[in-house]
């Protein structure tokens, strides 16, 4: 497991003259065997490999034989740019597999194209007899790159990601001298140029004389302006007092020396000499917080790496599917064991109230009945029975107003109890009064029970009688008049003269025989009485 | 590497990735179908729990008011039973009051009609919801004329009919003289006449419904 940098991995190192075979784990580097480039050391390679079966393999190349081409091609994407790329390299690499092309920026006048940057291991038989090995033992080959092009990771974690021209140089003990040009955290250009036989008095002034043959070069492609000054920072195994190539600093260049023993990644090297070299210190930086990206490995060479990588996507999608799975069910868990306590809760409670209720119906005394159908008997007997009027009443009322009309003689009364007319009107709120619906099954003889039952039922009279008066037929009139104002002076009674004894209208005729006998003339009264008691009838006077 | 690049070798050294994967796939939808079930389960179980409880708690409230009905209703039905007015109302028996009534006062001749009864299932009020159909209300039409001698003979009457326990509403009434003159009242006879119609209304128990 690692955050950020390489986890567990074999790193394969091909030099010019040998393979170097280290393990990368727990941010140790060790080295495991350095095998020259010969067939015979096959058992022995496979061997060691053997021993870490899980660790994927990285091929880094340090090698002359790494070229780095600029080039310019049409600004286009997809499949288009895919193709014109690989003509770019097949032109210009054309025998080695192990090749790359990135766009580096874009032209800023005429066509705009884009540049490109073209590199290469072109030779390629130093990398294929051991990745044929190691695709031969199935081994998972995570990516194949170079010390150049590690330099683009390193370059950051050293904070010269924004140097404009540093040259980056790294001299190994056996004195060859990689020259690697970074514009802006970019590889732009690495060569390497064997020192072997300088002996180490003249390393300075060999390194300062390789630094200015190669900016001379830079500045003829126009990658560094005359004027601006280079920075070259060189990666050895000993400090400047051994190389003395600081004190060459000047406008041009500006030398620097790291002594890779005295950095602090060097305790995690383990060497069989004890003697870090630059390159290991490189590797060890990377691969402690960064993960080495392929860069010239074909998708051939990659298939176990890319199967091992497929596998361990299905586990982590098995993995991420149980436990998002099973995590989503967790809701749905504690739902349901809420619900059983809810369900229990309700179970608990159902015990007394089944009690309470038995109880109480044992405590229920015998009724012929149930209890609502004798509530509505009662109920409905009460009703009606408020409106069991006696006829005597109106008798009462009508013999007292006749006291007032003494030449009166009544020749009939009629009393019936009959329904209240609906008068339309507006309720407090300012809502239409609804006329009330009739019961149904209760209409023609048996409309009045419907009446009855719904309250709304009142007393009307018909009162036939004949009026006399010896001399004045206005006497005789005003003496029914008098005997309606009397009747219609009791609370809820309205006075109606069907017939008057002369009809006096002007819409009226009148005929009337006059003679010498007394006045004698008909007349009917109808009366409505409204029977609620007098305190409801007050109520609706003083509603407006 | 792309799906299409990989071959059956390459499937068969990845079975135990997919065997694995598949199994993740299988356990989980297993656990949600086995989660879904056990949901099911207990919305059911706490749905007839909670509609038990309701259940109960309804029945214990209904028990309550029937209790406080009960309370309320028995003594006030106790006396309209004792009146007679539960029952299917027994025509001889008002037969019998209108005689006694004329015996009680010397009323003339009293002819009675009682018409044919009709039948009213009860709609329940607000207070008695459950009580529909529960009771019947039967009415029947008693129509009674007789002369008068005087107005008191209809008063007597009425007080009689009115003051018996049992539910009797006078309908229409109408009193007419048959008399001319002042003079003809000073002989005992016929002055008057008077016809009433009541509403004869008694209860019955509709029977339960199967």
């Amino acid at each position: 497991m690692s955050f950020g940098g390489s986890s567990k991995s074999l790193v394969l190192l091909i030099r010019e003259h040998t393979a170097e075979l280290l393990s990368w784990e727990q941010r140790q580097l060790t080295e495991l065997a350095v095998l020259e480039h010969d067939e015979d050391n096959r058992d022995l390679f496979l061997g060691l490999v053997r021993q870490y079966p899980s660790f994927p393999v990285i091929i880094v190349a340090d090698l002359l034989d790494e070229n780095f081409r600029h080039d310019t091609i049409v600004h286009v994407g997809g499949s288009d740019h895919a193709a014109l790329m690989k003509r770019k390299l097949d032109f210009s690499f054309r025998n080695t597999r192990y090749r790359r092309g990135v766009v580096t920026g874009r032209m800023t006048e005429g066509r705009k194209d884009d540049k490109v940057l073209l590199c290469a291991l072109t030779k390629p038989e130093r990398i294929d007899m051991w990745a044929r090995w190691l695709l031969q033992e199935k081994r998972a080959i995570r990516s194949v790159t170079s010390i150049a092009q590690l330099l683009n990771l390193y370059v950051p974690l050293e904070g010269l990601e924004n140097e404009d021209y540093l040259l980056l140089s790294k001299l190994d003990s056996d004195n060859y001298l990689r020259q690697t040009f970074i514009s802006r955290g970019k590889v732009m250009f690495s060569r390497q140029a064997s020192l072997s036989n300088v002996p180490q008095r003249r390393l300075g002034v060999e390194i300062l004389q390789e630094s200015v043959q190669l900016r001379q070069y830079l500045e003829r492609i126009q990658f560094i302006p005359y004027e601006k000054t280079l920075t070259v920072q060189i990666l050895a195994g000993m400090p400047d007092e051994a190389i003395q190539v600081e004190a060459f600093s000047n406008e041009s260049h500006r030398f620097a020396v790291v002594d890779v023993n005295a950095q602090e990644a060097a305790q995690h090297i383990k060497l069989e000499d004890d003697k870090v070299e630059p390159t290991h210190y490189l590797l060890a930086r990377v691969l402690t917080h960064r993960q080495v990206d392929n860069i010239y490995g074909p998708p051939s060479l990659l298939r176990y790496s890319d199967l091992r990588s497929f596998g361990k996507l299905l586990l982590a999608t098995a993995a991420g599917i149980l436990v998002a799975g099973l995590g989503l069910n967790i809701p749905g868990l504690l739902d349901v064991s809420d619900k059983r306590s809810q369900a229990e809760v309700f179970q608990a409670r159902l015990g007394p109230l089944r009690r309470d209720y038995e109880a109480l119906r044992a405590r229920f005394p015998d009724t012929p009945m149930p209890a609502q159908a004798m509530q509505l008997l009662v109920n409905t007997h009460e009703t009606l029975s408020s409106q069991d009027y006696n006829p005597v009443e109106e008798l009462n009322l009508i013999a007292a107003a006749l006291t007032t009309s003494p030449g009166l003689e009544l020749t009939g009364i009629e009393w019936h109890l009959r329904e209240t007319p609906f008068v339309p009107g507006v309720d407090a709120m300012g809502y239409d009064i609804q006329a009330p619906e009739r019961l149904p099954g209760l209409d023609s003889e048996n409309a009045l029970t419907g009446v009855l039952l719904q309250q709304r039922s009142r007393v009307e009279l018909s009162i036939q009688g004949e009026t006399y008066s010896p001399t004045s037929y206005r006497d005789a009139q005003e003496q029914v008049l008098a005997f309606a104002d009397a009747l219609a002076a009791n609370p809820g009674v309205e006075v109606r003269t069907r017939q008057m004894p002369i009809e006096v209208r002007a819409d009226a005729n009148v005929s009337t025989l006059i003679n010498d006998s007394e006045v004698r003339s008909a007349f009917i009264l109808d009366v409505f009485i409204d029977k609620r008691p007098a305190s409801e009838l007050l109520a609706e006077v003083q509603v407006p | 590497m792309t799906l299409s690049e990989l071959t059956r070798e390459d499937y068969l050294g990845l079975k135990w990735h997919f065997v694995l994967l598949l199994l993740s796939i299988a356990l989980v939808g297993g656990a949600f179908v086995y989660n879904s079930r056990l949901q099911d389960a207990a919305n059911r179980q706490v749905n007839i729990a909670r509609s038990d409880m309701n259940s109960a708690q309804n029945q214990l409230e209904q028990a309550e008011a029937e209790g406080e009905t009960i309370g309320t209703y028995l003594e006030r039905y106790a006396d309209i039973s004792a009146a007679g007015v539960v029952q299917g109302g027994d025509r001889l028996a008002m037969q019998e009051r209108f005689a006694q009534i004329r015996a009680r006062h010397n009323l003339f001749p009293i002819q009675l009609q009682i018409g044919s009864q009709s039948a009213f299932v009860l709609p329940p009020d607000e207070q008695s919801g459950n009580a529909d159909g529960a009771v019947r209300l039967l009415t029947s039409e008693v129509r009674a004329s007789l002369p008068l001698l005087h107005e008191d003979d209809l008063t007597r009457l009425l007080a009689d009919i009115q003051g018996a326990a049992d539910l009797v509403l006078t309908r229409d009434c109408n009193l007419r003289a048959s008399s001319r003159s002042a003079r003809d009242f000073l002989q005992l006879g016929q002055h008057m006449n008077a016809e009433c119609s009541f509403l004869w209304y008694t209860f019955e128990l509709a029977e339960a419904s199967p």
